[in-house]
């Protein structure tokens, strides 16, 4: 099977457009905050904590999921409304708004790699530290669900910040667009969720875009992991991330083919299949831990 | 008093100053009906407020206004008075007590005081850096900052910067020097002079 003359022009050009724009996020000054910020974060985590272990590792992937995720969705939300100025500044820009939204949805990798080194240091360090016997973690639960967890949590989350800064930028016009999706997100993620983690219905907590599964370490020293299918759930955030840049490239009209359409419900039907069987599958209740006796409250 | 009302009922972006406003009276309302999630919606209304001040510097043609007969000093003065609104939209809130909380109202004062002061002297000293339309990336980053401690105290181990029963010491020392840096930053924003 060959490739179209066509097809293997239009890859060829994108290649050299994602590398641009990756340079231009890793070079944006608030992507480079946040990541600075949230590799300071950790290093205060382990140096400043007087616990002979690493403790609350699963809940640690907050911290790369607020501060590069975040910063990822304001930057590439800048970045794609300043490719739509050069156009209407100079009507030559290189490619269809589609390819140049291909080209910023790629460097959404940028992101995804941070969050990915991100979780490597962790892991690095709870080796080196070691963590609780009684701490959920390897060797307590399931490696795949620790997996899934650290996975959908820290570096898809990354991802998906930038992913939706995209969208943000081809869809929504009004100053301060990225300010409002984020304090959106972050009280859809929280509000959406916490209320009901410690129920009898925790599983329905996943419906948001980042959902808690470890409680961290509470005052009695016990832990709580919640109810819910982790693997799934990373199925279903993937399919956020793909329907945020497939909705992101819908916004060029030229670009609204069957294809594209019926990818886009494509993804929409195995997201919601996703968060079904996150939410029917997996643990059951919430679990909780033996209590971690050196972190039992006085 | 009439030139100065003139001038800022055109010249400030109120669209974005009014909608954040707007935003933090949804999420007031949020609060009214849910008081238990009062940790994470009262930082969300600051920074709201925060990020409507923002907006109060953006002007476009900010290199021609600069240096215009009136002054620069004059056009900056009068739009810092602005942040005024958001401020008295937070005082409202607190004032209100959504749900009832038991908020300290002094306390929470002085929180959404420094807190907006300082973004609309942010962005007034971005404008004076011929920056013309300040608000959407400072107004991304305010509300990153605001919430930031949500997320880090818990795991340094440190005392909520947004304590909803009750102000430690620490927390008004912080507060303190906040509003210290906040008056710091607008004055030198305002300093006579046309750039930085």
């Amino acid at each position: 099977m060959t490739s179209s003359p066509v097809s293997h022009t239009r890859m060829a050009g994108l290649g050299p457009m994602a590398a641009i724009e990756a340079r231009r996020l890793a070079r944006h000054p608030v992507f480079l905050v946040g990541v600075v910020l949230a590799f300071v974060v950790l290093g205060l985590i382990y140096f400043l904590d007087d616990r002979a272990v690493l403790g609350d590792g699963m809940s640690i992937p907050v911290i790369p999921a607020f501060f590069i995720g975040l910063t990822s969705l304001v930057a590439m939300a800048r970045l794609t409304r300043s490719t739509e100025a050069a156009v209407e500044a100079v009507a030559t820009a290189p490619g269809t708004e589609a390819r140049r939204t291909t080209a910023l949805v790629v460097a959404c990798l940028v992101p995804f790699a941070a969050g990915a080194a991100f979780i490597a240091v962790l892991l690095v360090m709870a080796t080196v530290r070691g963590v609780a016997p009684q701490e959920w973690w390897f060797g307590t639960m399931p490696d795949w669900q620790v997996w899934s967890i650290l996975v959908a949590l820290g570096p898809v989350a990354c991802m998906g910040g930038g992913l939706l800064g995209v969208l943000t930028g081809r869809w929504v016009r009004f100053p301060g667009a990225a300010a409002v999706i984020l304090v959106a997100v972050v009280l859809i993620s929280r509000v959406g969720s916490e209320p009901l983690a410690h129920g009898d219905l925790s599983e329905l907590r996943l419906w948001v875009p980042w959902a808690m599964f470890h409680s961290g370490t509470m005052t009695d020293g016990t832990q709580v992991l919640f109810a819910g299918n982790p693997a799934f759930y990373l199925g279903y955030v993937l399919c956020l991330c793909a329907a945020a840049a497939l909705v992101a490239i819908w916004h060029d009209r030229t670009a609204r083919t069957a294809q594209l359409r019926t990818a886009i419900v494509a993804v929409i039907v195995v997201g919601l299949a996703c968060l079904a069987l996150a939410m029917t599958t997996g643990n059951e209740d919430n679990l909780t831990s033996d209590p971690i006796p050196s972190q039992i409250s006085e | 008093m009439s030139l100065h009302w003139w001038y800022l009922r055109r010249g400030v972006p109120w669209l974005a100053v009014l909608g954040c406003c707007a935003a933090a009276g949804l999420l007031a309302g949020l609060l009214a009906r849910w008081p238990s999630s009062a940790g994470v919606l009262l930082p969300a209304i600051l920074a709201s407020c925060a990020a409507a001040a923002t907006f109060v510097f953006d002007e476009r043609p900010v290199l021609l206004v600069a240096v215009t007969p009136r002054g620069a000093g004059w056009r900056r003065t009068a739009r810092l008075a602005v942040a005024a609104v958001p401020l008295g939209v937070w005082v409202a809130v607190i004032l209100a007590r959504p749900g009832d909380l038991p908020l300290h109202r002094g306390g929470w004062s002085l929180i959404g005081l420094a807190a907006i002061t300082l973004t609309a002297g942010l962005a007034a000293l971005s404008s004076r850096r011929n920056v013309d339309a300040p608000g959407s990336l400072l107004a991304a980053v305010v509300a990153l900052a605001v919430i930031s401690p949500l997320i880090v105290n818990a795991f340094l181990g440190l005392d909520s910067i947004y304590p909803v029963d009750g102000f430690g010491r620490s927390v008004w020392v912080f507060w303190s020097i906040v509003a210290g840096g906040a008056a710091v930053v607008s004055l030198a924003a305002v300093r006579p002079g046309i750039r930085a």
